[in-house]
């Protein structure tokens, strides 16, 4: 502690009972995000009460009129009538605290001693906050190694999160365009499938960002002893979904403009063919349109043809989305042991697949998982494809796709399931939105580790401010100002908020911006206007042979 | 060039000289020599400002019988009458000159009555507002804000027109201090 820079002296409380505030003269030291602690006895012991600055105001400084000139430094106007003070400006400083690090019960206890005018503040040091921001160190089993806190030199006080909390009871990536979402979570993925943890992780990826993560299998970080991570990339021509996994509402919800009536018929023939088939018993389509025929006559005995145009009317529309998609299948699907493994990463890239149809993969997929999951944890099952006796996470990019606000889509109740229930069977979700206003707020909420980057929409802000509950508000004033790279990362998987630099990522990055200026050059590179000459040149028909003293020419 | 002499203060650092008559001193003072601003050594090596003047008439209001009411000529007619008329300026003190530059401080020691007072040449003059470096200073300036009375910002006022005819180089960041004061002077008044 003693070796601990002093910046600055108590003034009293602040506006609210859990902040204070202190006189320093040290603008470079006091940044905003930056922990300072004041000791007192607690229960006979010294404490360290740590606390983070939130709010910083001048209040003192020389005089407006002398920095009229921008070519003469104030401090020489100032030297010219005698005062020559190197450091003029003094600043009050408001902290909210944190309190101290008690290691019995991993966090902050809070005494609700407010310091006494004049003592005295220090810098925590960066060995003090190594030990009691993270809840893990570097390297150790269950731990993520985010970055380092932004106020302090990179690498000095690294940020490693508690992976344990972090998947289980869900995470959230909040982020506009271009802030480094994706950068995070590959950082955060990287994390899971490292030696030390070896996670099953299944990333939902509707731009076909991350196929970077091949680059696991041969890089020499994620490799120790015989382990070494899988990667496995299923594009969207290979996604399968079995039809007997989707549900009535899956199949509606892909069905254009079905009337009243059409909706009865189709619900009539699910059951039918459920209760014929029974749960978890494989049925197909044509089974669907069997149970529709039967129903052509029925409750129109007197008029059989009654009944036939809506009949025909469903399973047009079942043709025409479900029999000519590549997608759907009577037997085929993804296996979920192929698609979850220990110290496996699967993406499943669903560019070039409908908004509607993602929707209804995903809400498939994590239907089965967390089915899947229930049942092995209660020992329904012991082997076989839906056998999955490890805890999973996925990873969801776009998630206001899946959960929107103000509407329900296929994947939202399922995904509302899993956020409220999944933590028990060890099914874990992570939410990535550019657009936390558009994300449903209860599925928000229900998030227990944020991490926050740079977000200007104000409605964006509002959404986080009420449905996060870890994110303060110095924290959520800061958003606007994060650059690229820098995150709020609050929640259960860290001691306290903090404000952190991302680190770099160990393999490349797949979501990099579109470098559109280079390629409208690259248009009028050498050889391609050539090329593309050649490309839109008409075929000209080959002259027919002519016989020429007995020769064809 | 002497101007007068210590005749009275009305504290620590504020003294009334008296201007010497004709028949006082040979080389009667001009009143140039103790204007508004003038910059002054007594005691030695203390320099002050005049910052005020006082004219005193004894006579003023008294309708005894007279010849005439011009002095020269009472002159004349009463040679025995003392002449108890003079012109008293205040001066600021606002420290000493220390050889080849200025200490800007409030002096230790007071200035005995009778102390001579001679006006501070150019030299002089820009050697008191240079500090031991060589850099201009003005560093009384709180010290003549405080104690200069209603007219203190039009003395510094002239003291950096002043500076500024004989310190070309320092132009800039005296004009910073002189565009603030100018501004205190006149559009603070005005707003208030």
């Amino acid at each position: 502690m003693s070796q601990d820079l002093l910046v600055g002296t108590v003034k009293g409380p602040g506006e609210s009972a859990q902040e204070y505030r202190f006189i320093t003269p040290d603008n470079a030291r006091t940044k905003v995000g930056e922990f300072v602690y004041y000791p007192i006895q607690v229960e006979g012991a010294e404490r360290l009460i740590l606390g983070k600055i939130t709010e910083k105001a001048i209040v003192r400084t020389l005089p407006d009129a002398f920095l009229a000139d921008p070519h003469i430094p104030p401090s020489e106007v100032a030297e010219l009538i005698g005062f020559d003070m190197a450091t003029p400006e003094l600043y009050e400083v408001t902290v909210a605290i944190a309190g101290y690090f008690d290691p019995r019960f991993k966090g902050f206890v809070n005494p609700r001693v407010m310091p006494d005018p004049g003592v005295r503040v220090h810098l925590a040091g960066s060995a003090l906050l190594t030990e009691v921001l993270s809840p893990k160190t570097q390297g150790a089993l269950g731990s993520a190694h985010l970055g380092s806190l932004l106020t302090r030199a990179p690498g000095e006080v690294p940020v490693v999160l508690d992976v344990k909390n972090l998947v289980s009871t869900h995470l959230a990536i909040l982020a506009s365009t271009g802030s480094g979402k994706s950068y995070t979570a590959g950082v955060l993925i990287e994390e899971l499938l490292r030696p030390y943890n070896r996670a099953a992780v299944l990333v939902i990826d509707p731009h076909g960002e991350y196929h970077t993560f091949r680059e696991f299998e041969s890089h020499p970080d994620f490799e120790q002893g015989g382990y070494r991570p899988r990667v496995r990339i299923i594009p969207h021509d290979q996604v399968r979904i079995r039809f007997s996994s989707l549900t009535e509402t899956d199949v509606r919800s892909l069905l254009p403009m079905m009337s009243e009536k059409m909706n009865a018929f189709l619900g009539k023939a699910f059951d039918r063919v459920r209760g014929r088939k029974g749960d978890g018993h494989l049925w197909g389509l044509q089974d669907l349109f069997n149970a529709l025929d039967a129903m052509r006559s029925e409750g129109a005995e007197d008029d059989p043809s009654s009944n036939a145009s809506t009949i025909e009317g469903i399973r047009w529309r079942l043709e025409d989305r479900f029999a000519r998609s590549r997608i759907f299948h009577d037997r085929d699907h993804l296996p979920l042991p192929e698609l979850f493994s220990p110290g496996q990463v699967t993406v499943i890239q669903l560019n070039e697949i409908d908004q509607d149809m993602q929707q209804v993969i995903v809400s498939t997929l994590l239907r089965r998982i967390n089915r899947a999951r229930m049942d092995t944890k209660n020992g329904k099952v012991h082997d076989g494809e839906t056998y999955v006796p490890y805890p999973v996470f996925v990873l969801l990019e776009e998630a206001h796709r899946f959960a929107p606000a103000g509407a329900t889509v296929v994947s939202t109740p399922i995904l509302k399931t899993i956020l409220a229930e999944g933590r028990k069977f060890g099914v874990g979700v992570g939410l990535i939105t550019q657009r936390p206003g558009k994300l449903d707020s209860d599925v928000l909420s229900q998030c227990m580790t944020q991490f926050i980057m740079k977000i200007v929409n104000p409605l964006d802000q509002q959404t986080i401010a009420s449905s996060v509950e870890g994110a303060g508000r110095d924290l959520l004033d800061e958003l606007p100002a994060l650059t690229k790279g820098q995150v709020v990362v609050a929640g259960v998987a860290i001691n306290t908020p903090v404000l952190c630099q991302v680190r770099a990522r160990l393999t490349s990055h797949g979501g990099e911006t579109i470098d559109a200026p280079q390629e409208w050059l690259d248009y009028f590179g050498v050889g391609q206007e050539e090329a593309r000459a050649q490309d839109a040149a008409v075929l000209r028909p080959q002259a027919k042979a002519e016989r020429f003293r007995g020769y064809s020419i | 060039m002497r101007i007068g002499k210590i005749v009275s203060s009305r504290s620590h650092l504020d003294y009334v000289c008296q201007i010497y008559h004709p028949g006082e001193i040979p080389d009667v003072p001009s009143p140039a020599s103790y204007a508004f601003g003038r910059f002054v050594r007594l005691s030695g090596d203390a320099v002050g400002i005049v910052y005020d003047s006082q004219l005193q008439n004894p006579d003023f209001g008294n309708f005894g019988p007279r010849l005439s009411n011009s002095p020269q000529e009472i002159r004349v007619f009463t040679p025995d009458l003392i002449d108890e008329q003079a012109t008293l300026v205040s001066l600021l003190l606002l420290g000493r000159l220390s050889g080849a530059h200025g200490i800007h401080e409030v002096p230790g020691e007071v200035i005995p009555v009778h102390s001579e007072v001679e006006t501070l040449p150019d030299e002089a003059f820009v050697a008191f507002h240079r500090d031991e470096a060589g850099r201009i200073q003005l560093r009384y300036l709180p010290l003549v804000q405080a104690h200069g009375g209603p007219a203190s910002l039009s003395l510094l006022l002239a003291v950096l027109d002043r500076l500024n005819s004989l310190c070309p180089e320092d132009r800039a960041r005296l004009g910073v201090l002189r565009n603030a004061l100018n501004w205190q002077r006149t559009i603070q008044a005005v707003k208030a």
